[in-house]
């Protein structure tokens, strides 16, 4: 059956809510991160934004005439507008625009197309291409160029001012750069421009050490103070959408949880530069948008209670070990894209057992 | 629908349980909890302005033609016993039922029959044998259409039953039976089953009276219990002597108000009166959560009682019955007045109306001369429904009669029900958000169900419990793909039984087999218990005091043949024993009732 036919039948009543809506609110959800990012570290989020959601929503358009479908009719569903915002979250914002370019491609058609279109996709678009580009341009997805915090030495540059701005467009359009009068010269500072998680992991510990014995503290900055803001964002549209149903409250509690289990189970105090503290592991890192926004993508997660249950062990699990005994940079997407493919198996454990089938119920008056 | 949702937890659960702590009249049966379930928007308070209008009256005459199709019931078609041209009276025969599992049809009013093999058009192009007495009226569906005369005359040959049956309290239960039998009531919440195959049932120890109408927009139970209430009383008291029940409650929806006042004062004078029926219990009243589909009558015995019947059961295998009030009133109606069914209160609401309104309505009047009445804009009439937005089924012909079984005519206009334009579009895909399942009353898992429908997986839809689906609705009303997902359950389910019937594929026949095996198993199990509690019952008669009762042992369960023959001889003796019991008890309850006369 190549199209969806609608037949005249009961119920007639005006349905509850549009997959347009649902969208919607998650893009709504989205808006108080999507402020605190450009907040923090400048618009160049918004100029990933802007190509991936043209990119995208021209993609959607000629794989949907391709496939012969009702061209506006399946845009507007808004869903390629989601993809693309996610996307643009785990894309650094200094990133040059070939980056998001190819990262929505690789979201829309193998992300989504490949497997028949929204609905029907095994992987998570989103952490389907952000875990592409990590492969495939490693040094472009690791470096977080951002205007404002060459270094230490330098005093904090307001990412927002008219000299960030020029700055953050500098970064995303390379040839800027070399049409400008005044080229800016880029510093890239590992310290500076990753994850305090990865930080922790790679850069030399003696660093951190070294930062704190001058006086210095981790979360003064604020790019480092950042973080943990963007992911109190993300923990609050993530509330709302679990507050307006649009999703269960089971894959977020479940990833959560295990990682706190986790984290608080391995801590070691003293040890902090190795396994890292459960704050560090929840709030300054990517956990939130993975378990709130990601991992509860409702195509590619299963569909009964108990296997969201499953599933957001599985991911939690997963996601602390990749990052504790692992060896990639982020976990988040990794661990999401691993489970994904759980994800069928698990719906085939946990089938709902309807009333009638099981055992006769023994009266309780 | 967050909003809807988002009261569900506290209405399901903690209102019930503070309302109960807190000794709310109303609230002190225990209820339990219905799985899943949607709170719509009522829309019932438009058509409870008025009182319920009568007919024939000054308001509403009687319309030219009366259209009576052979079939508005569950079972088999009934047999006209009157020729074209002859004049019949009112509350008449004129099709008799054809066996024990069809019903009877009268005359709603006087007149001459004009045809006996009027063809009626088909209400859906496509017959969908999923529910067939409710979705499609088969397209060779014949009808006897009576021309009516106005006088509206009963017979005067006729010998008044109300005499006979005033002190109804002595009759035996088998002559109560008969008489509903007689009368040619169904099921008037919709189904249509057949009553008095119901009251047959034995072992029943509760009785659930279902004046919960979740289905939005239909007010014709509310208005009946507001304005007839004694009678609701009163006809289920006398279902509840015939089935010999120990409880009978009353499930009402708690927003009814003025139905619950209405049926509370009701039964206070039940207990006034004090009548002198021995050995039964008060009726008891339950308020149930306003959610649908908790008038459904597996989700009310649910909350009511928290028994489960096992895929397969009727609610008499575990010993409850549920009959609704409309069906309480025409039973009370046919045992005291002698009236047969030949009306029923109809809703007659929508936004295309301008005096939506309850109307008693005779049986076979043409919808249009309803709409007429009710004043229907026809401009704005979007779509015709017969029952309620949820479960109703569209008509085109105007023509249509209302039937046993209709409780409402939904002359819907644009704000009422989606627009019919929304069936041109195509619908979108399934994005497996999970908003289905939590609704779903019976626990299925409807987007699983989808997949298997569209791509006619026959064994994994059965597994999963396609057969189980009540098609209520629930799950499209949340869908936000907006799709069909009902008419693909009712397309894969009638593909089921076709492919079951005709035998084309072996593996699924062999699955269908095993389905009905395992309902066979259950049936097997409950006339066990059936039995033993039946055992129980007649030593507990044999020892005294216990009024005359009628332990018939049904045999003729519909998967029960299916079963191994070994089984079947098992039962077949079971059932002759409790025959033999019943015989011995008959006679005993004879001796103590001429003894106590």
């Amino acid at each position: 059956m190549t199209h969806n036919q609608h037949r005249i039948s009961s119920p007639y009543i005006k349905p509850a809510s549009t997959v347009s809506g649902v969208m919607a609110t998650v893009l709504l959800a989205l808006i108080p991160a999507a402020i605190c990012y450009t907040w923090f570290f400048g618009i160049g989020f918004l100029i990933n934004l802007a190509i991936t959601s043209v990119l995208g929503l021209l993609i959607e358009a000629l794989v949907m005439r391709a496939r012969g479908r009702p061209v506006f009719f399946y845009i507007g569903d808004l869903s390629m507008l989601v993809t693309a915002m996610l996307l643009s979250f785990a894309l650094p914002p200094g990133s040059p625009w070939w980056i998001a370019a190819s990262g929505i491609f690789i979201a829309s058609i193998f992300g989504k197309h490949v497997f028949g279109g929204l609905g029907h996709n095994v992987f998570n678009p989103a952490a389907l291409a952000y875990v592409s580009l990590l492969v495939m341009f490693p040094i472009q997805m690791t470096g977080w160029y951002l205007p404002g915090t060459g270094s230490y030495a330098e005093a904090p540059i307001d990412p927002l001012s008219a000299h960030g701005i020029y700055t953050s467009l500098q970064l995303s359009f390379p040839f800027l750069r070399e049409m400008a009068l005044t080229p800016f010269s880029v510093v890239p500072d590992g310290f500076a421009t990753a994850t305090p998680l990865i930080e922790y992991k790679f850069a030399a510990p003696a660093r951190i050490l070294m930062a704190e014995a001058e006086g210095f503290s981790v979360w003064d900055r604020q790019a480092r103070t950042g973080w943990e803001m963007l992911a109190l964002s993300f923990a609050v549209g993530g509330l709302i959408l679990i507050w307006q149903r649009v999703i269960s409250w089971h894959i977020p509690v479940t990833v959560i949880g295990m990682v706190l289990l986790l984290s608080t189970l391995f801590y070691q105090p003293g040890q902090e530069a190795i396994v890292g503290s459960p704050w560090l592991h929840l709030f300054s890192t990517s956990t939130m948008i993975g378990a709130f926004f990601i991992a509860t993508d409702p195509a590619s997660s299963p569909s009964s209670a108990t296997g969201k249950l499953i599933y957001g062990v599985l991911i939690g699990s997963v996601m602390y070990s990749i990052r504790i005994w692992g060896s990639y940079l982020d976990s988040v997407a990794l661990a999401i894209l691993l489970v994904n493919m759980c994800s069928p198996l698990i719906d085939e454990w946990t089938v709902r057992t309807h009333l009638g089938r099981s055992r006769v119920r023994k009266k309780s008056s | 629908m967050s909003r809807i949702k988002r009261s569900f937890f506290i209405k399901k659960v903690i209102k019930p349980i503070l309302f109960r702590l807190a000794r709310k009249p109303g609230w002190l049966s225990p209820i339990h909890v219905l799985p899943g379930g949607i709170v719509p928007a009522p829309n019932k308070q438009v058509s409870l302005q008025h009182k319920i209008v009568g007919m024939p009256s000054t308001q509403l005459p009687l319309p030219s033609e009366l259209i009576l199709p052979l079939k508005q019931h569950q079972g088999d078609d009934a047999v006209p016993v009157v020729r074209p041209g002859q004049y019949v009276y009112k509350r008449q025969l004129i099709a008799a039922a054809n066996g024990q599992r069809s019903v009877n049809l009268h005359a709603p009013t006087s007149g001459f029959i004009s045809a006996i093999d009027y063809q009626l058009a088909a209400v859906n192009t496509k017959p969908q044998p999923g529910r067939p007495w409710q979705q499609t009226i088969d397209p060779r569906q014949t009808a006897i259409v009576l021309k009516t005369d106005g006088k509206d005359l009963i017979d005067p040959d006729l010998p008044l039953k109300p005499l006979l049956f005033t002190h109804w309290q002595q009759r035996t239960t088998d002559q109560l039976r008969q008489a509903v039998f007689d009368a040619g009531i169904c099921g008037l919440g919709g189904a249509g089953f057949p009553t008095a195959i119901k009251l047959g049932a034995c072992a029943i120890k509760t009785l659930i009276i279902n004046g919960a109408e979740c289905e939005p927009y239909i007010s014709a139970d509310e208005a009946l219990m507001r304005e007839h209430a004694v009678e609701i009383i009163e006809g289920a008291r006398i279902i509840q002597t015939i089935v010999g029940a120990q409880v009978c409650v009353i499930g009402i929806e708690e927003d009814k108000l003025e139905a619950i006042e209405a049926i509370q004062s009701a039964i206070a004078g039940l207990e006034a009166a004090n009548h002198p029926v021995s050995g039964l219990s008060v009726i008891k009243l339950a308020l149930v959560p306003a959610i649908y589909p908790s008038g459904g009558e597996q989700q009310l015995i649910r909350i009511i009682t928290g028994i489960q019947p096992m895929s397969g059961q009727r609610p008499s295998d575990v010993g409850v019955l549920c009959h609704s009030v409309a069906t309480a009133r025409a039973v009370f109606k046919a045992i005291t007045d002698g009236e047969p069914l030949i009306s029923r209160v109809t809703t007659v609401t929508g936004s295309a109306l301008r005096n939506p309104v309850n109307v008693e309505v005779l049986i076979g009047t043409p919808v249009s001369h309803l709409l007429q009445f009710a004043g229907c804009d026809s401009a704005a009439l979007e779509r015709l429904l017969v029952g309620g937005p949820l479960m109703g089924y569209a008509v085109d012909d105007l023509e249509t009669p209302v039937l046993k079984t209709s409780n409402c005519l939904l002359a819907a206009s644009q704000q009422d029900i989606q627009s019919v334009d929304a069936s041109s579009v195509p619908h979108r895909d399934c994005i497996r958000c999970d908003f289905c399942a939590p609704v779903c009353p019976v626990k299925l898992q409807p987007q699983t169900l989808y997949f298997l429908s569209r791509h006619q997986r026959h064994d994994s839809a059965v597994q999963n419990g396609i057969l189980d689906c009540i098609e209520c609705g629930a799950c499209a009303a949340v869908c936000p793909s907006h799709i069909p997902l009902v008419a693909y359950y009712r397309d894969e389910k009638a593909l089921i039984h076709h492919e079951a019937d005709s035998g084309e594929s072996s593996t699924w026949r062999a699955l269908f087999e095993k389905h009905q095996q395992r309902q066979a198993d259950n049936v097997v199990a409950v006339q066990q218990r059936k039995l033993e509690k039946l055992q129980h019952k007649l030593d507990s008669i044999a020892e005294g005091d216990n009024p005359a009762k009628d332990p018939l042992v049904e045999s003729g369960s519909p998967t029960s043949h299916k079963s191994a023959e070994q089984i079947k001889r098992e039962i077949e003796a079971a059932v002759a024993r409790t025959r033999a019991r019943k015989a011995e008890l008959l006679s005993k309850a004879d001796a103590n009732k001429d003894g106590g006369q």
